[in-house]
C-alpha cells in the first residue's frame, strides 16, 4: 500500500487490512493443517488443538493477566451474552459507563437486568469524583466500555476499579484491545469481553471473554467437548465447560499470527493529534474526542465528527462517492453514548485509524474533509 | 511396561505434553483407551521407567491427573 492512498477509515468497524503473515497463516492451515481441537490423537488434531491453547496462552498475556482464564466466542457481542447470562442469577441492578455500546445495553436489557449510567466529564469518561460519593451497595457489577467507538474516549479502568472496591468490573475491550495496554491482574479486572477483528488485526467470526474467577459463571450453553464423553452433563472443567461444539480454530489461527505478528505503526500517535487539531481548525466540522485528547492514555485513534454544511449520512455519502473515503455515519450501535455526547438522534461520521495510515493519508483525508464542508 | 495419563480437559493434555517435551520426557499424545473412559479425546502414554518424573511433572505444574498401567 506504500504507494497508494489507503482510504479505509472504518476500522473501529472491522480491521483492514490485516498483517500478511495472518492470511498465509489461514492459507497455510486451510491447505495443510486442517483438523479438529482435542477430539483425537493425530498429528492435524494435535497441531490445531496446540496452536488453539498456544493462542488461549497467548490471548492472557496480551490481557496481563497470569492466573486468569479465557474462553472463546463468535465476538464480543456473543461473549457479552455468555458472560452476562451465565452471571444472571446474582446481578440485580449494575451500574454502566456513559460510552456502551448495544453490545452490552441490548444484553442487559433482554435479560431483565437494571442499570444506571454513571456521569461523566463531558466527554464520556466516568467522573471518578462522583462515583466516589455514589453508594454502591445496589449495584452487583460495572460495566465499562474500555475505549468509545464513537469518540474513542478511554475510560480509566484501574481508577475506576479502585474507586468501586469490591464492587465487580466488567470491561468492555473491543476496541482497544492491540492498540491500548490492558492489564487484567494489575487493574483488577474481573471479567473482559474481545473481539479479534478490529485492533487487534484478526478475523471475523472469533472473540472471547476473560474471568478472573470463572468459578462464578454458570453455563448456558451445552453440547460435545470431546471430554467425559459418557455424561450428558457437561463438563466441570475449564475450558471445556465453555466451549461446546466446535471452536473457530481457523480465526484462532488468524488471532494467534495476528498477535505474533503486529505491523509497525505506518503513522504516530501525534499524527492522530495533529489529525484532530487540524479537524477542529475547519469552522463548519465539530470533533467529539476524549477532554485529554493528546494524551495516548486516554484516547485511542478514532473520533467522529459533524459537520453544519452536511447532514451525517450526506456527508459519509460524500466521502464515499467523490473520494472513495470509507467512513461509518450514523449511531454506531451506541445510542448511549451519542446521547453522552449531544450528537443523538443524527450520531456522526467516524474516523478510526489503523496502524497502516500514513501521515500522507491522513493528510489527504483533512484535505478532503475541508474540501466537502465548503458546500 | 507402558503407562496411560488421563487428564481432565484437552488444555491439560497440551500442557503437559508441552512441559514433557521441555524435560525431554519420552511419552506421546494418544486416543483415550475405552476402558478408562469413552472420553474421544487425548490422553498420554509414557513408558514405565519415566513414572516418577512424569508423575513429579505434573504434581509440578499442578494437573490433575490419573494414571493406568496400559
Amino acid at each position: 500500500m506504500s504507494n497508494k492512498l489507503n482510504k479505509y477509515f472504518d476500522n473501529a468497524a472491522t480491521s483492514f487490512p490485516k498483517p500478511r503473515e495472518v492470511v498465509e497463516g489461514m492459507s497455510d492451515y486451510v491447505t495443510t493443517i486442517g483438523g479438529s481441537y482435542g477430539r483425537a490423537a493425530y498429528d492435524k488434531t494435535l497441531q490445531t488443538t496446540m496452536m488453539v491453547e498456544q493462542c488461549r496462552d497467548l490471548m492472557l498475556e496480551l490481557m496481563g493477566s497470569e492466573d486468569g482464564y479465557l474462553c472463546w466466542a463468535a465476538n464480543s457481542t456473543d461473549a457479552v451474552n455468555i458472560l452476562l447470562s451465565g452471571l444472571r442469577s446474582q446481578l440485580t441492578k449494575v451500574l454502566v459507563s456513559p460510552m456502551e455500546h448495544n453490545a452490552v445495553m441490548r444484553v442487559l436489557v433482554g435479560l431483565g437486568i437494571y442499570y444506571d449510567i454513571a456521569h461523566h466529564c463531558g466527554d464520556g469518561v466516568v467522573d471518578l469524583e462522583w462515583l466516589a460519593q455514589q453508594d454502591l451497595s445496589g449495584y452487583s457489577m460495572m460495566l465499562v466500555n474500555h475505549q468509545s467507538n464513537v469518540n474513542g474516549a478511554i475510560q480509566p479502568v484501574a481508577r475506576i476499579k479502585e474507586t468501586i472496591g469490591d464492587l465487580p468490573i466488567f470491561v468492555d475491550c473491543s476496541q482497544s484491545l492491540g492498540e491500548r495496554e490492558f492489564c487484567a491482574d494489575e487493574w483488577r479486572v474481573d471479567y473482559a469481553v474481545f473481539t479479534a477483528h478490529k485492533g487487534l488485526l484478526g478475523v471475523t467470526g472469533l472473540g472471547g471473554f476473560y474471568a478472573r474467577d470463572i468459578s462464578k459463571v454458570e453455563v448456558t450453553r451445552f453440547g460435545g467437548t470431546g471430554s467425559r464423553s459418557e455424561s450428558e452433563l457437561m463438563p466441570e472443567i475449564y475450558p471445556d465447560k465453555f466451549q461446546a461444539g466446535t471452536p473457530n480454530t481457523v480465526g484462532i489461527v488468524a488471532l494467534y499470527h495476528a498477535i505474533e505478528n503486529p505491523p509497525t505503526p505506518m503513522h504516530s500517535f501525534e499524527d492522530f493529534v495533529w489529525m484532530v487539531d487540524r479537524m477542529r481548525s475547519i469552522e463548519s466540522l465539530t470533533v467529539y474526542t476524549a477532554n485529554d485528547y493528546m494524551d495516548s492514555d486516554k484516547q485511542g485513534e478514532v473520533c467522529s465528527i459533524v459537520c453544519s454544511t452536511n447532514g451525517v449520512s450526506a456527508l459519509a455519502d460524500r466521502l464515499w462517492s467523490e473520494f472513495e473515503v470509507a467512513t461509518r455515519a450514523g449511531l454506531h450501535c451506541a445510542p448511549i453514548a451519542h446521547k453522552t455526547l449531544g450528537s443523538y438522534p443524527a450520531g456522526s461520521v467516524r474516523i478510526s485509524l489503523s496502524k497502516y495510515h500514513t501521515r500522507a493519508d491522513i493528510e489527504w483525508l483533512c484535505g478532503v474533509i475541508e474540501q466537502i464542508c465548503k458546500r | 511396561m507402558k503407562y496411560i495419563a488421563i487428564f481432565l480437559s484437552s488444555r491439560d493434555v497440551i500442557k503437559c505434553d508441552k512441559h514433557c517435551r521441555a524435560e525431554q520426557i519420552r511419552c506421546r499424545i494418544v486416543p483415550v483407551p475405552e476402558k478408562y473412559s469413552s472420553s474421544c479425546g487425548m490422553s498420554i502414554e509414557f513408558e514405565g521407567e519415566e513414572h516418577q518424573r512424569f508423575v513429579e511433572l505434573t504434581k509440578k505444574i499442578d494437573l490433575e491427573v490419573l494414571i493406568y498401567e496400559k
